[in-house]
């Protein structure tokens, strides 16, 4: 309803960030420190032994995993546990438990073709998922197993974060359809949420910074011209924090009133404001605060680099920020010059045969 | 669109659209009269709009109705200033009267200056000027120095005033003077009621940038007004400038979002019909769509605090320097698009030439982008100032 937090979900993001500050990067405790905090079972529905809380709250516990650089699937993880369940209530109750964990395609869906499964899906923490449920259209997601799945774990662009292109052909017999509406816009918010605790990590590392480190007798942050790109960085930051907060909002609203037309067509407004600034804007962010930083910025140990890398996995996958602010323009503007689509050309094009 | 608002207030929005695209004249294009009117008739339409307005409820919408307003809340002004931008209304003549005096009266008034000046506001018996910067004290206003002076029960003001809008046509003029050169510059200031027909006032116009007279100087040489014009406590004229600025900052024309989306739009149609869109077009009118979204997005945030009784405070330098740097934005592509049109006479260009050649005060007035930038810095990243000398 609002863009004010309820003291419920202040305490939901307050929580999250103690327990993560706590954890420190301690690997494989994280899933069931996870399932304690309730973060894993936030959107799972209460009859599945879940919170049943909305997009709003799991864009809250995202951001916090986000600014923690947390190396585990959250978005992934929280969202696709109930169709999981759906067929597999066992499975579930592993997951919301911490004992195993859900990854699933870094942008797109599944297709299907000739009653199969088809595509080629980049996706992160495949060395480390159990299972694998991707969107298959606007009402359904396809659950597989990853150990039927072809792929090749490797680490490239974030330590710590190994990532493949899933081969999705001949994967029916493995696969089961459930039901779920527009899981891909919902992981789209998610991810951006955590996009977007990231960006609110480098930046306020950076702030800092300008405060503490003193060079010509004075704090560097009282030279004007620091000022005001930090200036011009907290209204970045404001806005990409605004952009995830409207869109988990309006998708709510969405799934809330499931047969008005208005709704969904604000909620997939808000996810398209979302593509075409959120990504591009914090990795804006994240650049702005290794230069802050100077020298110390660009080293390897600096946290600030982690963060980067980040940013970079997450937001390459959405789609660059021109082709999603073309796809608002006509979706604003009307008379459609493009194809008004959350996907990736390049995806859709290695898709096709 | 529906994310904040309850039925009723959707079907208050609807009534407000109705009398909106009912009441325009037939010949308002582009945001302006097509023929333009000349001067003296435009003035008169835009005054005659402002009555109308007030006569159909849609003026001081929020204001008490003790004080011929509305009595409604900020959610039904902001869906009236919304449905005003979506038609690119009228502006008003009356913007200082209306975004600033009524507010300061309202919080710091007399009972007698709120029941005579407020209803007179909204009704367009006067126009009011504002008489806060002078030549040695625009951003830095702390530095005024126009003069005022106890005299038998009344006060002596001499001085000047410069950037002072609508002072050729204003009726009153809200001025702030110092009235204390022993306290610190930011004590020692008052405002008061000048009414603009006082012996002793001059006025010389200053031709903007666009071409129009707009703003003025103002000369005073021993004006002398009563002790009952004076607002709020002697010397305290800054807390309470700057208490209602902050304010008028974040909420006032919210419209301008509305209404620069109706210009982005006017731009996508002509930049398709003559066939000249490219794809770098297109990505930068998405770009301003974008950010014309999160404009809104940070409008309903701020008007969702407002409700809920939050103070505005230093945060508000964000929508001043969002709706600013968007328009002058919209106003470059204003002449990407049209090429050399914009020389041409037809309501596109003339909406055009004027959105440009305005919004390059935008940045300047109302606190300037770099002055924005200092107040978030400092006030609300906590960044150390600078050591500033400061004489007067």
């Amino acid at each position: 309803m609002s863009f004010e937090l309820s003291r419920e979900q202040v305490q939901i993001g307050d929580s999250i960030a103690v327990a993560l500050g706590r954890a420190g990067d301690s690997g494989a405790a994280l899933g069931p420190m996870l399932a304690e905090l309730g973060a894993l079972s936030l959107l799972v529905p209460e009859d599945q032994g879940g919170m049943g809380l909305g997009m709003v709250e799991g864009a809250i516990a995202c951001t916090e995993a986000g600014r923690h650089c947390l190396s585990f699937p959250l978005a992934e993880t929280m969202l696709m546990a109930a169709p999981l369940g759906a067929t597999m209530p066992q499975a579930r109750d592993r997951v919301l438990a911490g004992l195993s964990c859900v990854t699933a395609p870094s942008s797109d869906s599944a297709g299907r073709r000739e009653g199969c499964l088809s595509g080629t899906l980049h996706a992160a923490y495949v060395d480390r998922a159990d299972w694998f449920v991707a969107p298959l259209d606007e009402r359904h997601v396809a659950v597989m197993a990853m150990d039927g799945l072809q792929h090749t774990a490797q680490v490239f662009l974030e330590e710590g974060v190994a990532t493949a292109v899933v081969d999705l052909t001949d994967s029916l017999e493995t696969a089961a359809i459930v039901a779920m509406d527009l899981a891909a816009e919902r992981l789209i918010i998610l991810r951006c949420a955590e996009i977007v605790g990231a960006a609110a990590f480098c930046f306020e590392t950076g702030v800092q910074y300008l405060k503490d480190r003193r060079q010509f007798g004075q704090p560097i942050g009282a030279n004007q011209s620091l000022k005001h790109l930090a200036a011009d960085g907290y209204v970045q930051l404001e806005n990409i924090r605004v952009a995830v907060a409207h869109a988990a909002a309006s998708m709510d609203r969405a799934l809330g009133n499931p047969g008005k037309a208005a709704s969904l067509e604000d909620a997939r407004e808000a996810v398209c404001v979302v593509l075409s600034y959120v990504p591009e804007t914090a990795r804006e962010l994240a650049e702005l605060s290794i230069q802050f930083h100077g020298g110390i910025g660009v080293t390897w140990e600096y946290p600030l680099n982690r963060y980067l890398r980040r940013i970079i996995r997450l937001g390459q996958s959405l789609g660059s920020s021109g082709y999603h602010r073309r796809a608002l323009l006509s979706r604003v503007a009307g008379e459609a010059a493009v194809a008004p689509s959350n996907s990736n050309p390049d995806i859709v094009r290695q898709m096709t045969p | 669109m529906s994310i904040l608002f309850t039925e009723e207030q959707e079907r208050y929005r609807q009534d407000v659209r109705r009398w909106m695209e009912a009441s325009l004249p037939d010949n308002w294009i582009e945001a302006g009269h097509w023929p333009p009117l000349p001067e003296d008739k435009e003035q008169a339409f835009l005054l005659d709009w402002e009555r109308s307005l007030h006569a159909a409820g849609y003026s001081g919408v929020a204001w008490p109705k003790a004080f011929d307003g509305q009595g409604l809340g900020p959610v039904e002004e902001f869906i009236v200033n919304e449905e005003m931008g979506r038609v690119s209304a009228p502006e008003s003549l009356n913007t200082i009267g209306r975004e600033l005096v009524g507010p300061i009266l309202m919080s710091v008034g007399t009972d007698a200056q709120k029941r005579y000046y407020i209803p007179r506001i909204l009704r367009i018996d006067d126009i009011w000027c504002q008489g806060f910067s002078e030549p040695n004290a625009g951003s830095d206003l702390a530095s005024i120095r126009t003069r005022a002076v106890r005299d038998e029960g009344g006060w002596i003001l001499n001085g000047q005033k410069i950037w002072t809008s609508y002072a050729h046509m204003a009726s009153h003029c809200i001025l702030l003077a110092r009235t204390n050169t022993e306290a610190s510059a930011y004590r020692g200031m008052t405002l008061f009621i000048m009414p603009m027909n006082a012996l002793g006032i001059e006025v010389r116009g200053i031709r903007h940038l666009n071409g129009q007279r707009h703003f003025n100087e103002v000369f005073l040489t021993d004006v002398r007004i009563e002790d009952s014009m004076r607002i709020g406590e002697i010397d305290m004229g800054w807390q309470v400038a700057v208490g209602v600025l902050g304010f008028e900052r974040a909420t006032t024309r919210l419209y301008r979002q509305q209404r620069f989306a109706q210009e982005l739009g006017s731009l996508v149609r002509v930049a398709r019909k003559a066939g000249t869109m490219t794809g770098a077009m297109e990505e930068r009118m998405g770009e301003i769509a974008a950010e014309l979204q999160l404009l809104r997005y940070h409008n309903l945030k701020f008007l969702r605090r407002i409700c809920d009784g939050a103070k505005i405070g230093d945060e508000s330098s964000l929508l001043k320097m969002l709706w600013s740097q968007i328009h002058q934005k919209i106003a470059r592509l204003g002449l990407d698009v049209l090429g050399s049109e914009i020389d041409a006479e037809s309501p596109i260009a003339a909406r055009f030439r004027k959105v440009y050649f305005i919004a390059r005060g935008e940045t300047i007035y109302a606190g300037s982008s770099q002055i924005q930038r200092n107040i978030i810095a400092e006030r609300v990243l906590g960044l150390p100032r600078a050591e500033r000398g400061r004489s007067r």
